[in-house]
């Protein structure tokens, strides 16, 4: 080190500084220039000064990280001028090889525990892996998410937001443990099982074992980007005026929000319907990842044939009944409005099924009529939706072929009619007839 | 009683560069010009060394500050360049959302970028964002 000093050759410029440690200790250094960082760290790491090993010293100067391979003139430090010295801790090295191992079986951590487990509880067990393993909810897999993605009051309040899942999902560890439970065939059989739709679908297996697919559920952009779509299609609503594919609970958002209706599982976006769908209840709706979880549905998922209810008690089942691709297109396939479908490795949708899905993001995009599903019915009471921008010919189909067939054949009028009535037929009538 | 006279925005960041430099301030927190010779002083570094007792806890956050024109009548931008999930941090690009963090919300020309460092360290270690999971240490935007 004292050679360094000395053997400077002087055309090298020499500065002088000070070294502020955290816990106190003050130098003042002299060094050439051309000295790396790691240099510094090394003499800093001498008996004479801080006795700390070069790798665990984190150097700052003027607001910048030092990086060990940059020459001290990079940072034109200024003669007196101070740079802070941080040890960064043992436990802090020690918990990248913990995070690595979450998927190491859990008898195998237990030699390993020791260095993992922070040395301060206070530090909160967020992001400790091993915390998961306390839950044991899902036998085999670890770093599941822990309470605390239920909120604070454990999942009795409203669901975590479509940017709460974006975020876990930017954990590695969140979709490492998609990927191995998606890697499971036992799972792939449960979550098969328990949709409708996908019980009968005979690709859904391919589908789902499919990377294509994975990297869909798993990508918190795609999960950001639906989130957006959604909002845009809800228009003033918000997420509660497009009712997540899953929940058939299509009240307006307003009373969707305070929570008045019986089936008050209207989550305010529901990133895994497909998900939410397998399992029952207002818990699982609230939990996307239930049937992740191995929960067993308390409640038969009713039969595909109860699409066209639309009563609001529906189980979530039925609504994924009513379009099997529902829940993946409005889940994370809605990203970028893309057809997640036309990927390589997919099984291909059939034109009924995109029309099917047409048909309900746009009932669901005129702010929530109130018959969602129902679209075999005619509901002739009920009033426009406000921001329908379908053209009329479309939009009052029903009201137009009643009048047809009571006779009233000029379209224009009838339209004319329907609109000034708000779509009923009975108002269309009297409208015509004055 | 006359107002008391206004410090210029340049002898104002000098005032703060030399008090960077010499690492006059706060341990905790870190800051200087991006380029020695900016003679405007607009773009600076900062650093924050994460809270103890938080999911922070011996993590160094590096951020981009900009001091516009009107500075120190106007708060400075504040961006993230090491990822951090914090609610007053856009997501996307590190952003710090002026509306929701106080200090910033509440600007007044007395307050330094030391300020609002220390203020984001308070904000990481309050008792509802400090257990906030993150994203893997020296991640970038």
């Amino acid at each position: 080190m004292a050679s360094e000093d000395t053997t400077a050759p002087e055309t090298d410029p020499q500065i002088s500084f000070k070294v502020k440690t955290s816990s106190d200790g003050n130098h003042t250094i002299t060094m050439s220039q051309a000295a790396t960082v790691l240099d510094l760290k090394t003499r800093l790491s001498g008996d004479d000064y801080e006795k700390v090993p070069a790798d665990r010293q984190r150097l700052i100067y003027s607001g910048r990280v030092m990086k060990n391979e940059d020459p001290l003139s990079k940072y034109n430090i200024k003669a007196g001028n101070t740079i802070h010295m941080v040890k960064s801790a043992q436990s802090n090295i020690a918990q990248n090889p913990a995070n690595s191992a979450t998927a190491a079986p859990a008898g195998g951590s237990a030699p390993r525990a020791a260095p993992g487990v922070p040395t301060n509880m206070a530090a909160g067990t967020a992001n400790n892996p091993l915390a998961g393993l306390t839950g044991a909810r899902y036998a085999g897999h670890m770093a599941l998410p822990g309470a605390d993605m239920f909120g604070a009051d454990g999942g009795m309040g409203a669901p975590p937001s479509e940017e709460a899942f974006a975020q876990m999902l930017d954990d590695p560890n969140m979709q490492q443990t998609i990927n191995e439970a998606l890697n499971n065939p036992a799972m792939i059989d449960m979550m098969i099982q328990s949709t409708p739709g996908l019980r009968n679908n005979p690709h859904a297996r391919e589908m789902l074992a499919s990377p294509e697919f994975r990297r869909m559920m798993t990508n918190p952009e795609a999960l950001r980007q639906a989130a957006q779509l959604r909002r845009m299609m809800g228009g003033a609503g918000g997420a509660g005026a497009f009712p997540a594919p899953g929940v058939t609970d299509t009240t307006p958002a307003g009373a969707a929000g305070s929570n008045a209706t019986p089936n008050a599982n209207t989550p305010p976006v529901n990133p895994f319907p497909m998900f939410a769908g397998a399992g029952a209840g207002a818990g699982a709706a609230g939990n996307p990842f239930a049937s992740l979880f191995g929960q067993t549905p308390t409640q038969t998922p009713q039969a595909p044939g109860s699409a066209g209810q639309s009563t609001p008690s529906t189980t979530d089942a039925s609504a994924n009944a009513a379009n099997p691709f529902a829940s993946l297109f409005g889940g994370a396939g809605g990203a970028g409005g893309a057809n997640p479908f036309g990927m390589q490795g997919m099984p291909p949708v059939t034109p009924e099924m995109l029309q099917q899905f047409n048909q309900m993001m746009q009932q669901a995009g005129g702010g929530g009529g109130n018959d969602l599903f129902g679209f075999g019915a005619a509901n002739p009471t009920s009033p426009p939706p406000p921001a329908d921008t379908r053209p009329p010919e479309e939009r009052y189909a029903d009201q137009l072929r009643q009048l047809n067939d009571m006779g009233f054949f000029d379209f224009d009028r009838n339209v004319e009619a329907l609109r000034r009535s708000g779509g009923s037929v009975q108002g269309a009538i009297e409208q015509l007839l004055s | 009683m006359p107002a008391p006279a206004k410090v210029p925005r340049n002898f104002r960041l000098l005032e703060e560069l030399e008090k960077g430099e010499k690492g006059l301030g706060a341990e905790a927190c870190s800051y200087g010009l991006v380029e020695g010779d900016d003679l405007l002083m607009s773009n600076w570094n900062g650093t924050i060394l994460g809270p103890p007792h938080s999911v922070h806890e011996n993590r160094i956050y590096s951020l981009k500050m900009h001091c516009g024109d009107e500075y120190p009548d106007k708060p400075p931008t504040i961006q993230f360049i090491n990822q951090v999930n914090l609610p007053c941090v856009n997501p996307k690009n590190g952003m710090v959302d002026p509306t929701k963090l106080p200090c910033l919300a509440a600007w007044t020309r007395e307050m330094t970028m030391e300020t609002i460092l220390i203020e984001l360290r308070r904000y990481m270690a309050h008792p509802s964002h400090k257990k906030l999971p993150q994203p893997p240490e020296g991640s970038t935007y």
